[in-house]
């Protein structure tokens, strides 16, 4: 959901490096307001790293990063006025309740008076804390303390959201909850970092990814822009009531597909080409007199691309 | 914030108090108290939240609670039935005290110790940090905390206290003095807790700190009761309130506490400031006041002993100890200036001149310094100078107190000077902090000491215990020999010291300033377009409204 052309969130030649481990190498990518942007990579890949830089908690070796057009390492005050960061541990206290915890977040995030208790009672409505608001973070479920952490990162309404892994060790119903509510912020106008294992839902929630391995983004662009640059084609699955070998004679002649595999009355085989040209082949197939049971094209998921894109390499 | 003002304020209205009901009273209170609270510092409030909840205050105050109603059956106990006729009033106020002094010299700064340093470890910390607290801010909201609860436990025993005044043997000039030193220790020992708790993020050298910690502290409740059991023994009719020296020293204590309390106040701060921003100036400019401090105080006594006491010789040792101090630390700064720290340069070079010197850097920070102790040196031989031509009694003459601070400050521009070159070489290598640079600097000056004093002895030939030019390294024996026996003799050895010291003085200041020269005059960055652009938008400069009639329409 493009809105403007205004990058929010902007990487200009990030570098970040423990003695002799790059852990961020050379990293560039805009995101723009309204965006969600999904971070990719393997465990140690650097996606933690640049998330904090972003988030003001620690210094590049070179490079920048700008929020809204103001530099972590210069401006960071004016960068956390517009920034919710959920890093990737609850950081909870002891002996203070969820509507406490809150409440000293808005309180250090400035808001006072009306604004302060309007802005506790949007966000324990909109995670759904409202209903334990008087109970002990240390009582709370993990989904719960999820929420919480939501709700602390966004309760001085920012601009843009920096979420490292926040469906990691949650339950299916809690993560499908979670990602409602990311969606919910977006539509909102919010703009989104999000990193996760989880690449389907990746792919769900995000107009654009990056792939990042070894402190280097690998590819970056919406899902389809990457699944097209990095495959050159996908399977399709065809079964077949009779004819066969009449069907594999037919492609070879007329599709040349570059794999073709028949399981007795299951044909698999490449094809290059979007849903149109997938839509046509059946078409044509069928014109062709074949007895077409079954016909399935299987894209490349992000998943694919994900192992494709990266070799698994850790430092 | 369209989202959140759309909602209701649904407790806002719950918050109202009712009509003629009969809780309206603590309704009210606690709706005046929630307004009251909007104007406290958010830590503040969330430690004390915590601070009540916790199983360690309700045990320490019950403790504090039950220790203090035993003594005072004991103590009555123990002077009845004459206890409305002796003076009992400050055997029982000094018990009263030592059991103050647990909660408030031990489990209070200890507490704040450990606030700080568990923030750190549980990850809380970085939370907080990129909320739109200043550092500042959190430091203070922690002291307010240990401070409150102070007040939680002088309120508790508050009658007892109040109970020893009605006694014979106490007046309330002592009452309040003690209670105020009291009070007073443990607000400088909850803000060292909390500058200790900024030494390590590492979760094993915290572990490692808190034992550390806890001994200190230890240590001071110890020390703190074994003064009070002292001061119990001795006569007290000691107190002479009328007498000028008294109230002289503690306006003179006072005003250390206070700068010490602000240097480690600010420091504690600077260790959690982000990298980026001006974590320096503040702590120079407490420094400075030091200064002046250490310099009027010595006056002072070298006025009011008539001119013949050594507190001018005292008052140069003290500022180039202290300059040492401060050098070794600001020599461990990290050297890159910040644009964000370059945007607040003056513009003027009258500007640029007199506040350079407070901008962060080790260069900047070890001329500094060196200025605090040749500054300090000349302010010494200028009245020390001026004493002489007005013909008043001295002890020292102006050329012994010239060579004296010739030569102190001497080994200190030389030791901080290759302290400043150590730290340099290190900085290639690794993360070199201030703690760092202060025990680099201790090393160098025990190197320095017990290197020749180990040659010395080894050589058979000169192995006795005088004085010879193999200890020229040594500044506490160099010193000690040429000044520490009233009068000063030029005899070889001192010659060849003062022309080491001299051609080594100048030779590390050039060798300095060719190191340095780039630092020394930094150059101003502009303001970024986008914070110029905000800052508009915020304030926005209102057009001149013209008050000539021909002018409107």
């Amino acid at each position: 959901m493009i809105k403007t052309r205004k990058p929010m969130i902007e990487l200009r030649r990030l570098h970040r490096f423990f003695g002799k481990t790059k852990a961020v190498n050379d990293i560039s990518f805009e995101v723009y307001a309204g965006q969600a942007f999904g971070y990719i990579g393997p465990n140690g890949a650097g996606k933690t790293t640049s998330m904090r830089i972003l988030a003001t908690l620690d210094l590049p070796s070179a490079g920048d990063a700008l929020l809204d057009g103001f530099s972590v390492i210069n401006d960071p005050d004016r960068v956390r006025k517009r920034l919710g960061f959920m890093p990737d541990y609850f950081g909870t206290y002891s002996n203070v309740n969820c509507w406490e915890y809150l409440d000293f977040y808005a309180r250090a995030y400035g808001l006072r008076g009306n604004e302060r208790r309007k802005a506790l009672n949007y966000t324990m409505d909109f995670t759904g804390v409202d209903v334990m608001k008087n109970k002990p973070i240390a009582g709370l479920s993990k989904g719960m303390k999820q929420r919480l952490c939501l709700g602390r990162a966004m309760i001085h309404d920012p601009a843009v959201l920096i979420l490292d892994e926040p469906a990691a060790g949650l339950d299916p119903r809690a993560r499908i909850e979670l990602r409602e509510m990311i969606r919910r912020l977006a539509a909102d106008g919010k703009t989104f970092l999000i990193s996760s294992h989880i690449l389907t839902e990746l792919a769900e929630m995000c107009d654009v990814v990056g792939i990042i391995e070894q402190g280097e983004l690998l590819a970056s662009g919406t899902v389809a822009e990457i699944q097209k640059s990095q495959v050159d084609h996908s399977q399709i699955r065809v079964r077949v009531l009779c004819n066969t070998d009449k069907l594999m004679q037919w492609l070879n002649e007329n599709e040349k597909p570059e794999t073709l595999i028949a399981d007795g009355e299951l044909l698999t085989f490449s094809h290059d080409g979007d849903r149109h040209s997938e839509a046509a082949l059946l078409k044509k197939m069928v014109e062709a007199k074949f007895e077409i049971a079954e016909f399935a094209a299987q894209h490349t998921s992000l998943e694919d691309v994900f192992l494709n894109v990266t070799k698994g390499r850790v430092q | 914030m369209s989202a959140i003002d759309s909602v209701e304020e649904i407790n806002v209205s719950a918050t109202e108090p009712e009509a003629s009901s009969s809780s309206d009273f603590w309704k009210k209170t606690d709706v005046f108290l929630e307004n009251c609270s909007e104007y406290l510092n958010p830590i503040l409030v969330k430690e004390t939240r915590q601070a009540l909840k916790s199983k360690q205050f309700v045990i320490t105050f019950s403790l504090v609670l039950i220790a203090a109603w035993g003594w005072s059956m004991l103590g009555i106990a123990m002077y009845s039935p004459g206890i409305a006729y002796s003076p009992a009033g400050a055997s029982l106020l000094h018990i009263y005290l030592d059991i103050l002094l647990f909660p408030l010299v031990l489990i209070i700064p200890f507490s704040a110790f450990r606030s700080l340093a568990s923030e750190q470890e549980d990850g809380t910390y970085e939370l907080l940090s990129i909320s739109t607290l200043k550092p500042e801010q959190i430091i203070r909201g922690k002291l307010g905390s240990a401070i409150l609860q102070s007040m939680v436990y002088f309120s508790a025993l508050a009658p007892c206290i109040g109970f020893t005044y009605l006694l014979r043997g106490i007046d309330i000039i002592t009452i309040s003095i003690l209670l105020l030193i009291v009070f007073l220790l443990t607000c400088i020992l909850s803000v060292t807790g909390l500058l200790l708790a900024t030494v390590t993020r590492s979760k094993q050298w915290q572990s490692v700190l808190s034992v550390v910690v806890v001994l200190l502290f230890a240590f001071c409740y110890f020390f703190t009761v074994w003064m009070s059991l002292f001061m119990n023994t001795i006569d007290t009719s000691w107190q002479a309130y009328d007498q000028e020296e008294f109230w002289f020293i503690l306006a003179a204590i006072i005003s250390a506490y206070v700068s010490y309390f602000l240097l480690i106040f600010y420091a504690a701060t600077a260790q959690i400031t982000f990298a980026s921003e001006n974590r320096s100036s503040k702590l120079r400019a407490v420094m400075l006041v030091q200064h002046f401090l250490i310099l009027g105080w010595m006056f002072y006594i070298w006025v009011y002993s008539n001119f013949d006491a050594p507190a001018l010789m005292f008052a140069a040792g003290m500022l180039t100890v202290h300059w040492a101090i401060m050098g070794a630390l600001m020599n461990g700064e990290q050297s890159t200036l910040s644009p964000r720290v370059r945007r607040s340069i003056p513009d003027t070079l009258v500007g640029r001149i007199s506040l350079n010197w407070f901008l962060p850097g080790p260069a900047r920070g070890y001329f500094y310094a060196i200025s605090g102790i040749i500054g300090g040196g000349l302010s010494v031989v200028l009245i020390q100078l001026c004493a002489e031509l007005a013909g008043l009694d001295h002890w020292y003459g102006i050329e012994q107190m010239f060579w004296f601070t010739f030569t102190m400050s001497a080994y200190a521009i030389i030791y901080l000077g290759m302290g400043r070159l150590i730290m340099m070489a290190l900085r290639k290598y690794f993360f070199a902090d201030v703690f760092l640079s202060f025990l680099i600097h201790i090393l160098l000056i025990m190197i320095g000491s017990f290197a020749p004093l180990i040659l010395h002895l080894s050589i058979p030939s000169i192995s006795n215990y005088d004085y010879s030019l193999i200890e020229m390294p040594n500044p506490f024996w160099s010193i000690t020999e040429f000044f520490g026996r009233g009068s000063l003799s030029y005899n070889y050895q001192f010659i060849v010291l003062q022309f080491f010291l001299i051609t080594g003085t100048a030779f590390m200041l050039l060798l300095q300033i060719v190191v340095s020269a780039k630092d020394l005059v930094p150059e101003k960055v502009a303001v970024p377009s986008r914070v110029l652009e905000e800052d508009a938008l915020l304030m926005p400069v209102e057009e001149p409204v013209s008050d000539d009639p021909w002018d409107q329409e």
